[in-house]
C-alpha cells in the first residue's frame, strides 16, 4: 500500500485517541467505582441489579415490618404477664379467704384490695403502645374499655390487625382484641366480671362464692395463656423470618455487588496498563512526525 | 528529419518537464487540502512522428471510483447510526438507571411507604411520606416524559437543518455539473471542480441515502429512492411538509414539483426519522402504560377504603398518563395536603391497614391497564414492565454503539484506501521534482548539442 504523510498523520491521531478513550473509560470506572453507569453498558447486568435492587428494598422494607410487629407483641407479652401475675396474686387471695376461720372483716379488707386489683387490670387493659391501644381490636384509637360506676365495659371491636412479617403476599395478625384476653365487661364475661364476682362475694361473706371463683380465676390464667403461647409462637415465627431475611439481605448485596462493583485490584492494574499504552502512542506519534523527509536530505 | 527539427523536440521536452514540474508544485501545494486528488502527468514520450506531431501532456486526477461508491454507500450508514448513538445515548441519561433517582427506586421507596403505612395507619408523619413518595415518583415520570419530548422537538430541528443542507448541497452539485461539462467539452479534464463535486457528493451521501451515476459529458446524477434530485444541470428540490404527529407538528420531505413523499432509508434523515417517529413515540407510550396502570391500580384499591376522617371513594393519583400523572391534588378529594384522607382501611376503622397492605401489593402482582389484578397476556408487572423498557432500550443503545463502532472502522478503512490511492505523498513529489529537474536538464543539454551541430553545419558553409 501507498503510504501518504496524511496517512500516517491520523493513524497518529486515531492510536491517541482510542489510548486516550480506553484510559478515560477505565478512569470513569474508577471514579465511580461502579461497572455499571447506564444500561447500555451492560443490559443483562444492569437489568439484574435492578431487579436486585427491587427485591433488596422489599426484603429491608419485610425486616422493618418484623421489628415493628415483634415490638407490638413483645409489649404485648409483657402486659400479658404483669396480667397473668396479677390473676395469681388474686386466686392466691381466693384460696387463703376461702377457710372458713377468715372472719368478714378480713374478707372486707381484701375485698377493697380487690377493688383496686380491677382498677390496675383495667389500666392494663387500656394498655398503649406507641400511642395505639393494642387491646382494642382495630379501633386503635379509642379506649377498649370505659368504667361507668362499677361498671366496666368492651367498647373495642374484634378487628383483626395484620402486617407483612415474610417475603410473599401473606400476613401475620399481630393484635389481640380486649375481648378474647379481659372479656366484654362486668356484665357479661372475662376478668372483670370474675373479679368483680369475687370482690363481690367478699363483701357479701359468701364462702361459697369465694370457693367458686377460684376457678373462674384459673379458666381466665388458661384464657391468657393460651394467648401467650400464640404470641410466643408469633414471636419466634418473625424471628426466624428475620434471620433468612438477614441472609438474604447480604446474599443480595454481594449479588449487587458482583454485578455493580468494579475490581479495584484488576482496574487499577489495568489503569497502569493503559496508562502505559497511552504514553507508548505519544511517544510513537512524536517520533514519526519528526521523522525526516527526503527533502532533507536533498 | 532536419535538425531544425530537433530543435522543436527539444523544445517540447523542455516544455513537457516544466508542465509536469507545475503539477508537481500544485500537489505539494495541496498535500493538506481536503478531498484533493493528488495530479499525474499522462507521460507519453515525446515521439517524433510523420505528421511531425509532437503529444500534448495532460493531467489526470488519481482516483478510485469503486472506493468512492463504498464510502458513498458507507457513509449513509455511518451518518445514520452516528445520529442514532448520539440521540440513544441521550435518551438514556434521561432515565438516570442504575441509580438511586431512578423510577426503579422511587417505585420501591413507594410501594414501602404503603408497608409503613399498614404498620402504622394512624400516624401522620407515615402518612405525608406516603404522598412525599407518591410525589417523587409521579413527578420522575413526568420528568422522564417531557425530556423525551424535547429530543423528539430536537430530532425534528435536526431535520429541517438536515433538509435545508441537503438542499444547498445538491444545488451545488447541479451547479459544478454545469461548469464541468462545458469546461471538460474542451476535451481537458475539471480536475479542481470534480474534486470540489466529490465532496459535496460525500457529504450529500453521509445526509440521505444517495445513488449516483456519472454521465458520458461528466455531470453525475443524483437519485433518492430512485428519483432525480440532480440530473445534468438541473436541481430538483425537495422541502418540509409540517404535518402533525403524536402531539407536535414534525416535518417530513417531500419533492417541492409534486409533493409526493421522499423515499429515506437511510443516512442522517433516515436515523432522525427513525428516531423521531418509532423510538421515542414507542418509549413514551411505555411510559403512558405504565402511568395509566400506575394510576388506575393504586386508584381503584384506594377507592374501596377509608380515610382517616371515614370518608371514601378518593382517588390516590390523578392524570392520564406519563405527562400529567400526579398525586390528586384536588380542592375537595385532594390527597396532596391532606394526609388524613390516605385511605389505608378497608372499613374505616383507623387499625384497619388492609387498603394499604393491598396497595404495597401491587408491587409484587400483574395489573392490566385498568387496574384489574389478573395474571394475563395484557397485565403487566410495573416494576419489571418499566426494567424491561429501560434495559431493552439500553441493549438499542449498546447496538447502536456497536453498529457506529464497526461502520466507523470500515469508512476509515476506506478513507484510508482513498488516501493511499489519491493523496499526495510528499517523498514521492520530492523523487518527481528531481526527475524532472533532471529530465529538464537532459533537455537543455540535448538543445545545446543540437545548437552546437548547427553551429558545426553553418562553419562549413561559412
Amino acid at each position: 500500500m501507498r503510504v501518504t504523510d496524511k496517512i500516517i498523520q491520523e493513524r497518529a491521531i486515531k492510536g491517541m485517541e482510542q489510548t486516550a478513550q480506553k484510559l478515560s473509560k477505565t478512569h470513569h470506572r474508577i471514579a465511580t467505582t461502579k461497572n455499571i453507569s447506564r444500561p447500555s453498558d451492560d443490559p443483562i447486568g444492569s437489568s439484574q441489579i435492578m431487579a436486585n435492587y427491587k427485591d433488596l428494598a422489599k426484603v429491608q422494607q419485610t425486616l422493618r415490618n418484623c421489628e415493628n410487629a415483634d415490638n407490638l407483641l413483645s409489649y404485648t407479652d409483657t402486659i400479658l404477664e404483669r396480667v397473668s401475675d396479677m390473676l395469681i396474686d388474686a386466686r392466691q387471695k381466693a384460696s387463703v379467704m376461702a377457710s372458713d376461720t377468715v372472719g368478714s372483716e378480713e374478707r372486707k379488707t381484701v375485698a377493697n384490695e380487690v377493688a383496686i386489683m380491677i382498677d390496675q387490670m383495667l389500666q392494663l387493659a387500656n394498655s398503649q403502645f406507641s400511642r395505639r391501644y393494642i387491646f382494642s381490636g382495630q379501633k386503635i384509637l379509642d379506649t377498649p374499655y370505659i368504667k361507668t360506676g362499677d361498671n366496666i365495659e368492651y367498647v373495642g371491636d374484634e378487628g383483626e390487625i395484620g402486617q407483612r412479617v415474610e417475603l410473599g403476599q401473606d400476613t401475620m395478625v399481630v393484635n389481640f382484641p380486649g375481648s378474647r384476653v379481659f372479656g366484654y365487661g362486668t356484665e357479661t364475661d372475662g376478668i372483670f366480671k370474675v373479679l368483680k364476682e369475687f370482690k363481690d362475694a367478699l363483701d357479701s361473706n359468701n364462702t361459697k362464692e369465694i370457693n367458686s371463683a377460684i376457678g373462674k380465676i384459673d379458666d381466665e390464667l388458661d384464657k391468657i395463656s393460651i394467648v401467650r403461647g400464640e404470641i410466643g409462637v408469633k414471636v419466634s415465627r418473625i424471628q426466624s423470618s428475620i434471620e433468612g431475611l438477614n441472609s438474604l439481605e447480604i446474599s443480595l448485596k454481594k449479588d449487587i455487588s458482583q454485578v455493580e462493583d468494579v475490581d479495584m485490584a484488576e482496574e487499577a492494574a489495568q489503569f497502569m496498563s493503559d496508562q502505559e499504552a497511552y504514553q507508548a502512542a505519544l511517544h510513537a506519534t512524536a517520533t514519526i512526525l519528526k521523522l525526516p523527509k527526503l527533502s532533507d536530505y536533498i | 528529419m532536419s535538425l531544425l527539427g530537433s530543435l522543436d523536440i527539444g523544445k517540447r521536452a523542455m516544455m513537457n518537464q516544466t508542465q509536469s514540474l507545475k503539477i508537481t508544485g500544485e500537489n505539494i501545494s495541496n498535500v493538506n487540502t481536503p478531498g484533493y486528488s493528488r495530479k499525474r502527468i499522462e507521460v507519453k514520450s515525446s515521439i517524433y512522428t510523420e505528421q511531425r506531431e509532437l503529444n500534448f501532456l495532460e493531467s489526470r486526477r488519481i482516483r478510485d471510483k469503486f472506493i468512492d461508491k463504498g464510502i458513498r454507500n458507507e457513509s449513509q450508514n455511518l451518518g445514520n447510526w452516528e445520529i442514532k448513538s448520539q440521540l440513544y445515548g441521550q435518551i438514556e441519561r434521561i432515565f438516570l438507571e442504575p441509580s438511586e433517582n431512578g423510577i426503579n427506586n422511587l417505585l420501591g421507596e413507594f410501594w414501602n411507604s404503603w408497608e409503613d403505612l399498614a404498620n402504622n395507619p394512624e400516624n401522620m408523619t407515615t402518612r405525608a411520606v406516603v404522598i412525599q413518595r407518591g410525589i417523587s415518583l409521579a413527578q420522575s415520570i413526568n420528568r422522564i416524559d417531557s425530556a423525551l419530548k424535547d429530543i423528539r422537538k430536537t430530532a425534528n430541528d435536526y431535520i429541517d437543518d438536515r433538509l435545508e443542507l441537503i438542499n444547498q448541497k445538491a444545488s451545488q452539485i447541479a451547479n459544478y455539473n454545469a461548469k464541468i461539462q462545458s469546461i471538460e467539452a474542451s476535451g481537458q479534464e475539471a480536475s479542481n471542480l470534480r474534486d470540489k463535486r466529490d465532496i459535496f457528493l460525500d457529504e450529500l451521501s453521509k445526509l440521505i441515502n444517495i445513488s449516483t451515476i456519472e454521465r458520458d459529458n461528466g455531470t453525475i446524477a443524483v437519485f433518492i429512492g430512485g428519483r432525480a434530485i440532480v440530473e445534468d444541470n438541473i436541481f430538483n428540490p425537495i422541502k418540509a411538509n409540517n404535518i402533525s404527529s403524536g402531539g407536535m407538528v414534525v416535518t417530513n420531505l417531500v419533492w417541492a414539483d409534486d409533493f409526493s413523499k421522499v423515499e429515506i432509508n437511510n443516512g442522517e434523515i433516515a436515523g432522525l426519522i427513525q428516531t423521531r417517529d418509532e423510538t421515542i413515540p414507542n418509549l413514551i407510550e411505555k411510559f403512558d402504560q405504565l402511568s395509566q396502570t400506575l394510576i388506575n391500580s393504586v386508584n381503584k384499591i384506594h377507592n374501596a377504603g377509608f380515610g382517616l376522617d371515614g370518608v371514601s371513594g378518593r382517588d390516590f393519583f390523578s392524570g392520564t398518563g406519563a405527562s400529567d400523572i400526579k398525586v390528586n391534588d384536588d380542592a375537595t378529594t385532594g390527597i396532596v395536603d391532606h394526609p388524613e384522607r390516605i385511605a389505608a382501611s378497608q372499613n374505616g376503622e383507623v387499625g384497619n391497614n388492609q387498603i394499604a397492605l393491598d396497595i404495597a401489593k401491587l408491587s409484587d402482582v400483574r395489573v392490566t391497564l385498568d387496574g384489574t389484578i389478573i395474571d394475563s397476556s395484557d397485565s403487566i408487572n410495573i416494576s419489571k414492565f418499566y426494567s424491561e423498557t429501560v434495559n431493552s432500550f439500553g441493549t438499542d443503545v449498546k447496538l447502536s454503539n456497536m453498529m457506529l463502532e464497526s461502520v466507523q472502522m470500515i469508512v476509515s478503512d476506506l478513507e484510508e484506501r482513498k488516501e493511499s490511492v489519491s493523496g499526495v505523498s510528499l517523498d514521492e513529489e520530492m523523487t518527481e521534482l528531481i526527475r524532472l529537474q533532471k529530465a529538464y536538464e537532459s533537455a537543455t543539454k540535448y538543445m545545446s548539442v543540437i545548437d552546437e551541430m548547427l553551429d558545426t553545419l553553418m562553419r562549413i558553409g561559412g
